[in-house]
């Protein structure tokens, strides 16, 4: 669905290089980008959503390159849920979901009774059909993110690209939103999710790409990518490393104390 | 978008256009208007005609393309401070208008214009120029610096004028300062088809951008994630926005406050859809230009205020009001 290949990426004065050779993110499947900060997960994945030019490299979605199409051709293809999000005006959950349709229409920005359609089934999905006529100003973090995500899901896009969305959460609603993602996927759609959270993405996240400093350290299903060796060398820290009860996959767990030789 | 609104603000807009044109310090009757029969034009006629209903005209568009600037401007720069002179338009078109009434030998016409207007347009197209190459970048136009350069013109114009004033003679004091109180005294059409090359395109462009200011509102990527081409849309709200200024200035000098106050009274009454925004700042802004300005020929009659006067006056201890009424939504 959607290709990168011989990504290189660097920031005006400044040292740090991204460069990834190759990956893409299929249908139906969650794609976990996880690593430690300033690994450049969050400049792969705008990459990715052709929100910035790679210095070198290509991105193809559905074959295309994503600099030859018009923004409003990828956003009917592509859904991106950026880390911040925010709004200067206070809308509310219906009409910032409406939003999402603007690439759809025409020079007024009226929504026909299909568009109608697509945000009431968009604020279903996230769970924010009954609080449709709220302010962002009323909402908890939680349920901001949903509303965006709304916003972004009535976009009616093939391939989902999110920013850290659940970093704010709390346990619950960090659990909701990724079943929520497990839901759009198993209906078809490409997720590529970037996160701190290595056990959310092994549990929830189908393939995993761990980035180290700009580059590509591993690629694969979680229990290939996650071991304590990686983990020691990425993050510096002994681990315990667990098994799923009910999936059989890795789950970390912090040590009390440093481990002694 | 809301049409109901919209509809509301223009009918305002139309009772307001066909009332202001009977006010003024000579009472004109319709009967003496429109009365028939008489080949030779009355007193009457040629003041409604000639003074009253240009006059009007003026009033409505250009207040009414003040206040689309602001509510436009306000969204492009993402702050609520801002109107349509922040980027030095005021400032620099006021240079070009001073520097034309001290020196005669640049009196000139140029079709339907003035060289007092073709020079303040000239200034203010030099400082919108200036300012946005300054501004631009290859990942498209800097906000802040757009902003900080803009102010930055303004000072150093305002500084120029002192510089001026200090060496030119009382008489072309006392025009300049008649210019910068802003006045929409006009008489005939003439001024009012000058407006029309540059402000006609320029508003037509920031109605069709308001649904992208809706995006704009968010913040940059999502809008882009949404498909918003935030690049295009902020250099041609730019321009649209700096014309229109622009070529409304250059005819009735700055008039202050409509472009700031009238978008944030839309907002607080009306909602934050800016596709109902823009249109009602348009509507709302023209309104009350005209009504002021009915203000200005009568209150001191037979003499008159300029209106700038008159639009702060009024205008402001409204707007605080219009603040601290706790019934209507935050914005």
């Amino acid at each position: 669905m959607i290709e990168l290949h011989n990504i290189v990426h660097r920031f005006p004065g400044s040292e740090w290089k991204l460069d990834i050779p190759d990956f893409s993110i299929q249908a139906s499947e969650i794609l976990g980008i996880i690593g430690p900060n300033g690994s450049g997960k969050s400049t792969l994945l705008r990459i990715t959503a052709g929100i910035i030019k790679p210095l070198e490299g290509t991105v193809r979605l559905s074959g295309k390159k994503i600099n030859k199409l018009k923004r409003k051709e990828i956003a009917k293809k592509i859904g991106y849920l950026p880390q911040e999000t925010g709004s200067e005006y206070d809308y509310t959950v219906e009409e910032l979901a409406r939003m999402g349709r603007y690439s759809y229409t025409g020079t007024f920005g009226g929504l026909g009774p299909l568009d109608l359609k697509i945000v009431r089934e968009s604020l279903k999905s996230t769970d924010m059909e009954n609080m449709s006529e709220r302010r962002l100003s009323r909402l908890s973090g939680g349920e901001k993110k949903r509303a965006f995500l709304a916003s972004v899901l009535a976009q009616s896009p093939d391939i989902l690209l999110l920013d850290e969305p659940t970093s704010s959460l709390d346990i619950h609603r960090q659990v909701q939103f990724f079943r929520l993602l497990r839901r759009l996927a198993n209906q078809g759609m490409g997720v590529a999710v970037v996160t701190h959270d290595v056990n959310f993405a092994s549990l929830f996240c189908q393939k995993l790409v761990f980035l180290v400093n700009g580059g590509l350290l591993s690629m694969g299903k979680p229990e290939k990518v996650i071991s304590e060796k990686t983990i020691k060398y990425v993050y510096g820290e002994d681990v315990f490393l667990g098994r799923h009860p009910e999936t059989d996959n890795p789950y970390l767990l912090p040590r009390l104390f440093k481990k002694t030789k | 978008m809301n049409k109901k609104t919209i509809i509301i603000y223009a009918l305002l807009f139309c009772a307001v256009a066909v009332i202001s044109p009977w006010i003024g310090s000579e009472s004109i009757s319709p009967a003496e208007v429109f009365s028939a029969g008489t080949a030779a034009p009355t007193p009457a006629k040629e003041i409604f005609w000639l003074q009253r209903i240009p006059r009007v005209l003026l009033a409505l568009i250009a207040g009414g393309a003040l206040a689309l600037t602001g509510a436009a401007f306000q969204v492009l720069f993402r702050n609520p401070l801002v109107e349509p002179f922040t980027l030095g338009i005021s400032g620099s078109s006021s240079l070009g208008a001073f520097i034309t009434i001290l020196f005669p030998c640049l009196w000139l016409r140029w079709g339907p214009f003035s060289s007092v207007q073709l020079f303040a347009a000239l200034g203010a197209g030099t400082s919108l120029l200036l300012i946005y190459t300054l501004s631009n970048r290859p990942e498209g136009v800097d906000i802040y610096t757009l902003l900080l350069a803009g102010v930055t013109i303004s000072i150093i114009c305002s500084g120029a004028i002192l510089l001026l004033t200090y060496f030119s003679d009382p008489h072309s004091l006392v025009i300049f300062q008649h210019w910068m109180m802003g006045g929409i005294d006009i008489i005939g059409y003439q001024s009012l088809f000058s407006l029309a090359p540059l402000l006609l395109p320029a508003i037509v462009v920031l109605f069709y951008h308001s649904k992208e200011l809706n995006h704009i509102a968010l913040n940059d990527e999502m809008a882009m994630g949404h498909g918003v081409d935030i690049k295009t849309v902020r250099r041609n709200v730019f321009i649209g926005g700096g014309l229109a200024a622009a070529s409304v200035v250059s005819i009735v000098g700055p008039i202050g406050f409509v472009g700031l106050i009238i978008p944030h009274a839309v907002r607080r009454i009306s909602g934050l859809d800016q596709r109902t925004v823009l249109p009602c700042s348009f509507f709302l802004g023209g309104a009350s230009l005209a009504l002021c300005d009915a203000a200005a020929r009568t209150i001191i009659a037979p003499t008159e205020l300029p209106v700038g006067i008159i639009t702060a006056v009024i205008g402001g201890p409204l707007f605080i009001r219009l603040l601290v009424s706790r019934r209507l939504h935050k914005l």
